[in-house]
């Protein structure tokens, strides 16, 4: 009797995991990563010449519950045509009657790999508002994402963001579409279910009170994901903002995602930040730092002006 | 225009704060009228030119040394006139801190006449 080696095993789960492509317009090139649910592949569209990745469904769905959810969050994102957000190109149903949406492929890193490169602050920062911008233009379209964090938020090759993983998704508003009332992907929706990831989760959220969630819950999450992308070295304006957006009462939080914008963007103007109370030593060292050099000119120019009044005369 | 106007401003309360100093001394305090319209001129027909300058380049250091210059220039063509009652010119005492106003409105009108930067939609 001969056993199969790791390497073999490790081939052979891979590809009795493959999806079945045939019937569909797409060439399967490999696996990208793997969720609770669903295994996002890349894929090639030879039709256009472009490569995809195809969002698989991968575990059982005797009720069809599950493919309608992946359906549900489709039909979400193709609602989100935002530059911040990965569009969908396709929904469709694999020849074993699993179902995929192929969406744009994305090649670069994670947030949470970013967070740990050598981008500078300002750099993470407006990066950081980039997803801010991609979050607000959701919420204005009413869905909520309510499961952000650094793992689903990818960086393009030119410092572009795109959110993704609306699999939790909630519509706000009065839903037009059936199936936009369906539970999401890890649980029910209905009150005390938990949905969301630890650490990225507002309290409410954590609690399950699904009726109470708003888009301030989205709001702690993007406190949590600037907290990560910051890491150690957070000035205390910044530290104030991560603590205003995670803030346990969302009254207390930023009302929205713009506002949590507008507030980054006064720390990168060197203007007083909202969520940081300054007294005047502060705000003159603030003043100080953005105004250092017309600072040093006018001192510059009277002291120049002194000497030559007092030693020199006109 | 902002920076143009800007600059201009500037430049004529800075000439005219860099005038009134000659009150300071008091060789020339009788003159003081004369000295602080003619340093807000000289200051104002400056800004212009950096103004314009500021329109055009959009490097702040570039608008800086090119304020200093305009404000050196403009310093020695008035440094050049004599004092009526001595004969005595006075090119340190007039042109260096006329430089250092050029060189003041010029990084100014670089650094504070951007439009600002419109807010996400």
């Amino acid at each position: 009797m001969s056993w199969l080696s790791d390497d073999a095993l490790s081939r052979l789960r891979s590809a009795a995991s493959a999806p079945d492509l045939s019937g569909t317009r797409y060439r399967l090139l490999g696996e990208i990563g793997r969720g609770g649910m669903s295994t996002v592949f890349l894929a090639e569209d030879p039709s256009l010449g472009r490569r995809v990745a195809l969002k698989v469904l991968d575990v059982p769905d005797e009720t069809g519950d599950l493919a309608a959810r992946l359906g549900r969050e489709a039909r979400i994102l193709a609602r989100l045509e935002h530059p911040g957000i990965a569009p969908v190109h396709e929904v469709g149903r694999l020849p074993d009657g699993r179902v995929y949406y192929a969406m744009k492929f994305v090649s670069g890193p994670r947030l949470d790999a970013y967070a740990a490169s050598s981008a500078t602050l300002a750099e993470r920062l407006r990066l950081f508002q980039r997803i801010l911008e991609a979050v607000a233009f959701a919420h204005d379209r009413g869905v909520l994402h309510r499961d952000l964090k650094p793992e689903n938020i990818m960086v393009g090759p030119f410092g572009e963001v795109l959110v993704m993983d609306w699999g939790l998704a909630k519509q706000l508003e009065a839903p037009a579409d059936p199936l936009a009332d369906l539970p999401a992907s890890r649980g029910h929706t209905g009150h005390g279910a938990v949905l969301g990831t630890p650490g990225y989760m507002a309290p409410e959220q954590a609690r399950g009170e699904v009726a109470s969630l708003d888009v301030r819950t989205d709001v702690f999450a993007l406190g949590a994901v600037l907290l990560h992308l910051l890491g150690g070295r957070t000035p205390a304006p910044l530290l104030a903002i991560c603590r205003k957006a995670m803030a346990d009462a969302p009254a207390e939080r930023y009302p929205s995602a713009l506002a949590l914008h507008a507030d980054v963007d006064r720390y990168l103007d060197g203007r007083r930040v909202e969520a940081y109370p300054e007294g005047p030593g502060r705000k003159a060292a603030r003043l100080y730092a953005r105004h250092r050099i017309a600072f040093w000119l006018i001192v510059t120019y009277l002291v120049v002006r002194g000497s030559l009044l007092f030693f020199g005369g006109r | 225009m902002r920076k143009i106007l800007l600059a201009v401003g500037l430049g004529a309360l800075l000439g005219a704060l860099d005038g009134l100093t000659a009150w300071f001394e008091p060789s020339v305090r009788e003159q003081i009228g004369t000295i602080v319209m003619l340093s807000s001129l000289k200051s104002v027909f400056a800004g212009i030119l950096i103004g314009i300058f500021a329109c055009y380049v959009k490097q702040r250091a570039a608008t800086a040394v090119f304020g200093l210059a305009i404000g050196l220039i403009l310093a020695y063509l008035v440094a050049m006139q004599p004092d009526p009652a001595t004969g005595q010119h006075f090119y340190a005492q007039i042109m260096v801190p006329g430089a250092l106003v050029g060189l003041i409105v010029g990084y100014a009108t670089a650094r504070y006449g951007e439009k600002p930067a419109a807010q996400a939609a």
